[in-house]
Formats: structure tokens, sequence, C-alpha cells
């Protein structure tokens, strides 16, 4: 039988390395959490400060009911302004419909969301699939559609402008002929949604181009042995595969209700009055020059608007999401 | 004829069929995309002829044509043009823009590195916590904070410096993150031990082994950033003081200032386009491939 026990030696040895270890451990642990800590410091502070500060600066200018600086007075007095410009019951200027300034801002933010998910979003969609399907120069097309993103946005807005400012314009003897004012509501109005179609299909043809590309071949080879033509291959091969990305889409599509602001500021500068926004009224109260009571208002505004418009935006994805569920690329 | 053919052999009938229509289609949609592409390619092109055409040539109803005298000086000339209330030239505000872009560029992608790599190779309490917050903050915008954000800047004395916007834009719990993140958690961590048995503390590991290993998307984050601080207006418009705007800034009030010699506007639009389609051109497919990164889903 073999001799098991240990020899007092390698004991000793034992027993003088065990401390070390531990004291290295405990070491390792130290430097690691120091990194940490050095590693972190900064983006959490700067967290910490701008989301609490200002996060808890909007409540509280949400409900102060004073007109001066560092004074809090708390009040719904702001919330109530809002009703009371909706139920004005004379317009501020003159337009077609006769509404009243509040509710032409609600109509306006609304459009953005059934532009998006009933033009730019469907147009989006058959301009990806097609990309997708052998199309001639596909990569110039891609490359050129994308180019509204990079391009800055006041060069871009300028560029759209000029296309109807007379008499330069190129299209301005176009809509003189039709005898539209394009400065006056609706046109502008129409203009600015019109900018951002024309703008903002390129963004999602190339998300819409990625996610119709991981859709694996087989299942377009096998539609094609089926027979199946572009109406067949798009509406139950495509959609079903990228519905994912297509909730995703219609949501980022709602949000631009409560966040679009600077394509109706860029494109009619001089007269919002008749193109103006939920967000395009925060970011004017945000400027220079605007009074305190401005300032609070307008946050208001933006939390009222934000409390109604997210659930809707939740709904609409908890519904969009039970299609097709288990299925995306 | 055609009867023949379909009882002959009906499935192939039926194909041909398939195929003309296929390629109807495919034509139509060609022509629709060329026209697109036209649209968006035109208004730079009309900008590009008239920005170097004299004042004199284009106020004289020449909109269309080509110049009658090249006038290339417009660009020189633009970058010398001061605004209304402002000592800040054309010039000056494209230059600000390149410090602006570059240190703001640097200052975001570095912090969004360095929370992206210690939240996805380190285990401490807290980690999921920061990981969550930062999805939720992403995802969840709260509207109407603006007033509250330049009270804040106010009251920091951040409000009308530059260090103010390199303070915002030093906010790391964004779309970076998520790209940097999901780039450490792919690399293998024996890269780390294997630093770490060869005595590389945690800095030179992060610094010398880890980052020079995600290049490639610290690259397509940097270019994508860079594009969107090029491009800012509001920040640079709410928190830089009125000598030291930015061009994006800077030009929409000058084409608003100037509607008569329109041919300096079109050459300063030029200008601010310039940089923006170089990279664009160098770095096309990684700009679009970092767009559709992971894609989007629900």
């Amino acid at each position: 039988m073999k001799d098991l026990s240990i020899p007092a030696s390698n004991i000793q040895t034992i027993s003088r390395e065990r401390p070390r270890l531990r004291s290295r451990h405990l070491s390792k642990r130290a430097t690691d959490a120091i990194f940490i800590i050095v590693m972190l410091a900064y983006p959490i502070t700067q967290f910490l400060v701008t989301w609490i500060f200002v996060n808890f600066g909007a409540l509280s200018m949400a409900f102060n009911g004073s007109s001066t600086y560092g004074e809090f007075t708390f009040s719904f007095i702001n919330f109530k302004v809002i009703f009371e410009d909706l139920a004005k019951p004379y317009p501020d200027q003159a337009n077609f419909l006769n509404l009243n300034s509040a509710t032409i801002v609600l109509l306006n933010s609304l459009g953005y969301c059934f532009i998006t998910i009933f033009i730019s979003l469907p147009l989006s969609l058959l301009f990806s699939y097609f990309l997708r399907k052998k199309m001639p120069i596909a990569n110039v097309f891609r490359a050129i559609f994308f180019l509204p993103n990079i391009i800055p946005i006041v060069a871009l807005t300028f560029a759209f402008k000029m296309s109807y400012t007379t008499p330069v314009g190129y299209l301005s003897s176009f809509f003189e002929a039709l005898g539209i004012n394009t400065a006056k509501y609706p046109t502008s109005q129409l203009l600015v949604y019109a900018y951002c179609i024309w703008a903002g299909l390129g963004y999602n043809i190339i998300l819409f181009s990625g996610a119709i590309g991981r859709i694996p071949k087989e299942l377009f080879e096998s539609a094609e042995l089926d027979h199946a033509g572009y109406f067949k291959e798009f509406f139950h091969v495509v959609i079903p595969c990228i519905w994912p990305t297509i909730v995703t889409m219609v949501v980022l599509g709602m949000t631009h209700v409560l966040t679009l602001y600077l394509h109706p500021y860029l494109l009619t500068y001089y007269d919002t009055s008749s193109t103006y926004t939920i967000a395009l009224n925060i970011f004017q109260a945000a400027g220079d020059g605007a009074s305190y009571t401005q300032q609070h208002q307008a946050t208001a505004y933006g939390l009222f608007f934000s409390l109604i418009w997210a659930p809707i935006i939740l709904l609409v994805r908890h519904f969009m999401s039970k299609k097709y569920q288990g299925i995306g690329y | 004829m055609k009867d023949l053919e379909r009882e002959i052999n009906p499935n192939n009938y039926i194909r041909k069929k398939v195929n003309v229509g296929y390629h109807v289609t495919k034509w139509f949609v060609f022509a629709v995309f060329v026209i697109y592409a036209i649209s968006l390619l035109f208004p730079f092109l009309w900008m590009l002829i008239n920005s170097v055409k004299t004042t004199g040539d284009f106020s004289s109803g020449n909109y269309f044509g080509w110049p009658k005298e090249f006038a290339g000086k417009n660009f020189i000339e633009v970058l010398s043009v001061t605004l209304e209330g402002s000592n800040e030239t054309i010039g000056m505000m494209f230059l600000m823009s390149v410090v602006t872009t570059v240190l703001g560029t640097i200052v975001n992608v570095g912090f969004s590195a360095c929370v992206a790599y210690v939240i996805s190779k380190f285990k401490f309490p807290g980690r999921g916590v920061i990981y969550g917050v930062a999805i939720f903050t992403m995802v969840v915008p709260i509207v109407g904070t603006l007033p509250a954000q330049v009270n804040m800047m106010q009251t920091l004395g951040l409000d009308d410096t530059l260090i103010g916007v390199l303070f915002l834009y030093s906010g790391c719990f964004g779309f970076n993150f998520i790209l940097l993140y999901s780039s450490f958690s792919s690399i293998s961590n024996t890269y780390m031990e294997a630093a770490s048995v060869d005595g590389a503390g945690r800095f030179k590991t992060f610094f010398k082994v880890m980052l020079p290993m995600a290049k490639g998307p610290l690259i397509a984050c940097s270019i994508l950033t860079a594009i969107g601080y090029w491009n800012d207006y509001q920040t640079p418009y709410l928190y830089l003081p009125d000598d030291f705007q930015t061009l994006a800034v800077g030009l929409q009030q000058y084409q608003l200032e100037n509607q008569t010699s329109y041919p300096l506007v079109f050459a300063s639009m030029i200008i601010s386009i310039i940089p923006i389609l170089i990279l664009y051109l160098i770095f096309q497919k990684r700009i679009i491939e970092s767009t559709n990164a992971g894609g989007l889903k629900g």
C-alpha cells in the first residue's frame, strides 16, 4: 500500500503559499475596483448630473406657477393653459379650416406620424425590396439615397427650399402657374411633409435593406419555385420575416410627433406659425428671449403630450408585436 | 400559336408570362429610382454650378445656364464674410466646426469605449443596472426637458462655452455604447488574461490590447459621431457664444441675411458639405454598415 501522507516539508510550503495567494487575490480585486471606478467615474457623474438635473428640473418647471426666477409656487396653471389654448373659439390666423393655433400644432405634429407610417415606411420598404432584386447599379442607388443623412440639415433644407423660392427656384414657376402660395397654410406644412419624405427615405431604406438581407436565401428560392410573383413574395415572405424591424420603425415614426422640430424651423424660419409642432414650441421656449412663464408652459406642454402619446406608442407596439410572433431577421 | 404553346407546356407559358411582368415591374421601379436619385443630386449640382457664377450673372436671371464667367473666387470670398452682430467670419465658423467635431467625437467615443469595456468585461454590483438604465434612457425620450437643460447649463456656468457643448457631447450611454458593448463582448477574455500573465495592468490591457482589437467598430462610431456633430444645429445654437458659432448655425443665419448674392450663399453651403462628402466617399461602406449595425428589432 502506498504511503498517502503528505511530507511535512510540503505542508509547510502549502501553508506558506496560502496567505500569499489570498493577498494577491485581494490586490487583484482592489486593482479591478480602482480600474472600474476610474473608468466609470466621469460617465456616471455626467449622466446623473444631466439626467437628474434635467428631468427633476423639468418636473419642477412644469408645476411652477411663478414667473420669477428662483421662485417656486406649486400650480397646475401651465397645464390649464394647454386646454385653454385648445378650446379657443377663434382662429389666430386665416387658414382654410378655420382652426386655432393650438389645434394646428397638434394636427401638424400628428401628421408626421401619418406620413411616416402610411407614406415613408411603405415606400422605403418597396424601395429596399427592389434594391435586393438584382437591380442594376443597386449600390450606387443605395449610396445616393443615403446622402440626405450625412449632408448638414441646414444645407439640405436650403437646397429643398430653393427649389420653390421665387423667382430662382426651378419649381417656383410650376407653383405659380397652379396659383399655389407656398408660404401659406396648408401648402407650407405640406411642403415640410414632402421634405420629410424626400430626405427621410434613405435612412429607412438602409435599415430595411439590412433586415431583408438577413432573410435566408432559401425562402426566396422556395417562393420562386412556387412561382410567387413580386406581390406574393413581398407580402408573404418579406413582410413577415422583417416584421420586428417594421414594428420598431413604426414606433420611431410615432415618436416624431413629439420630437420633430428642426425641419419646420429651418424650412419656414420667417413664418413658423403655421408649421409649428409640439417640439418646435419647446425649442423656441428654450432659446434666448423666452420668459420663465413661456419656459414653464413649454415644459408642461411636452410632459402632457408625452403622457398621452407614450402609452399609445406602447399599445401600438404591443399589438403589432403579436402578429408574426417568433419570426424576425 | 400561343394556344398551342399553352397546350404543349402550360408551366413554361405561365413562367414566361410571369417573367414579362417581372421585367416590366423591375424596369418601372428602376425608372422611379433614377428619378428619385436625380431629385436628390440635382439641387446640389444646381447649387454647385450657381456657386461659381458672379452675383450679377445670377441676378440677371441666369438661374439654369452655365456661368458666363467662372467665379471660383466666391469660395475664397465667402470665407471672410461676417454675419450681422458677430465678428466671426465663415472661415472661423468652419474652424470652430472642425474643433467642436473633433473634440466632441473624442470625448463621446472615448467615454463610450470606457463604459462599454468595463460593463462588458467586468462583473461588479450595479453592472446590470447601468446597462438597463442606458437602454431605458436611449429608448424612452422624455420630451419637454430642453428648457430645463438650458437652466442646468446656466446654473453650472457651462452656457455659452465650448466646454459646455463638450460636456453634453460626452454623454456616453447611447448608440455608441451599445455598438461598442457588443464589440467588446465578442472579444474573447483570453486576450485580457494573456496580457495579465505578461504583466500588463488593467489600463495597459485596455489601451494597448483591447482598444486596438476594437479598432473597426471604434472607427465606425467615430465617423458616425463626427458626421452627427458636424451637422448638429441645436447644441451649438443653444450653448455656444454668438462669436464662436459653428458652420451649421452660421449658415442658417447667413442664408437668411443674404437674399441678394445667392452665389456666395451657395458657395458657403458647398463648403459645409465637402468635408462630410469626403468622409462619406472614403468610408461609405462602413457608414452604411454601421447605421445598419445589428438591425433594429422591436
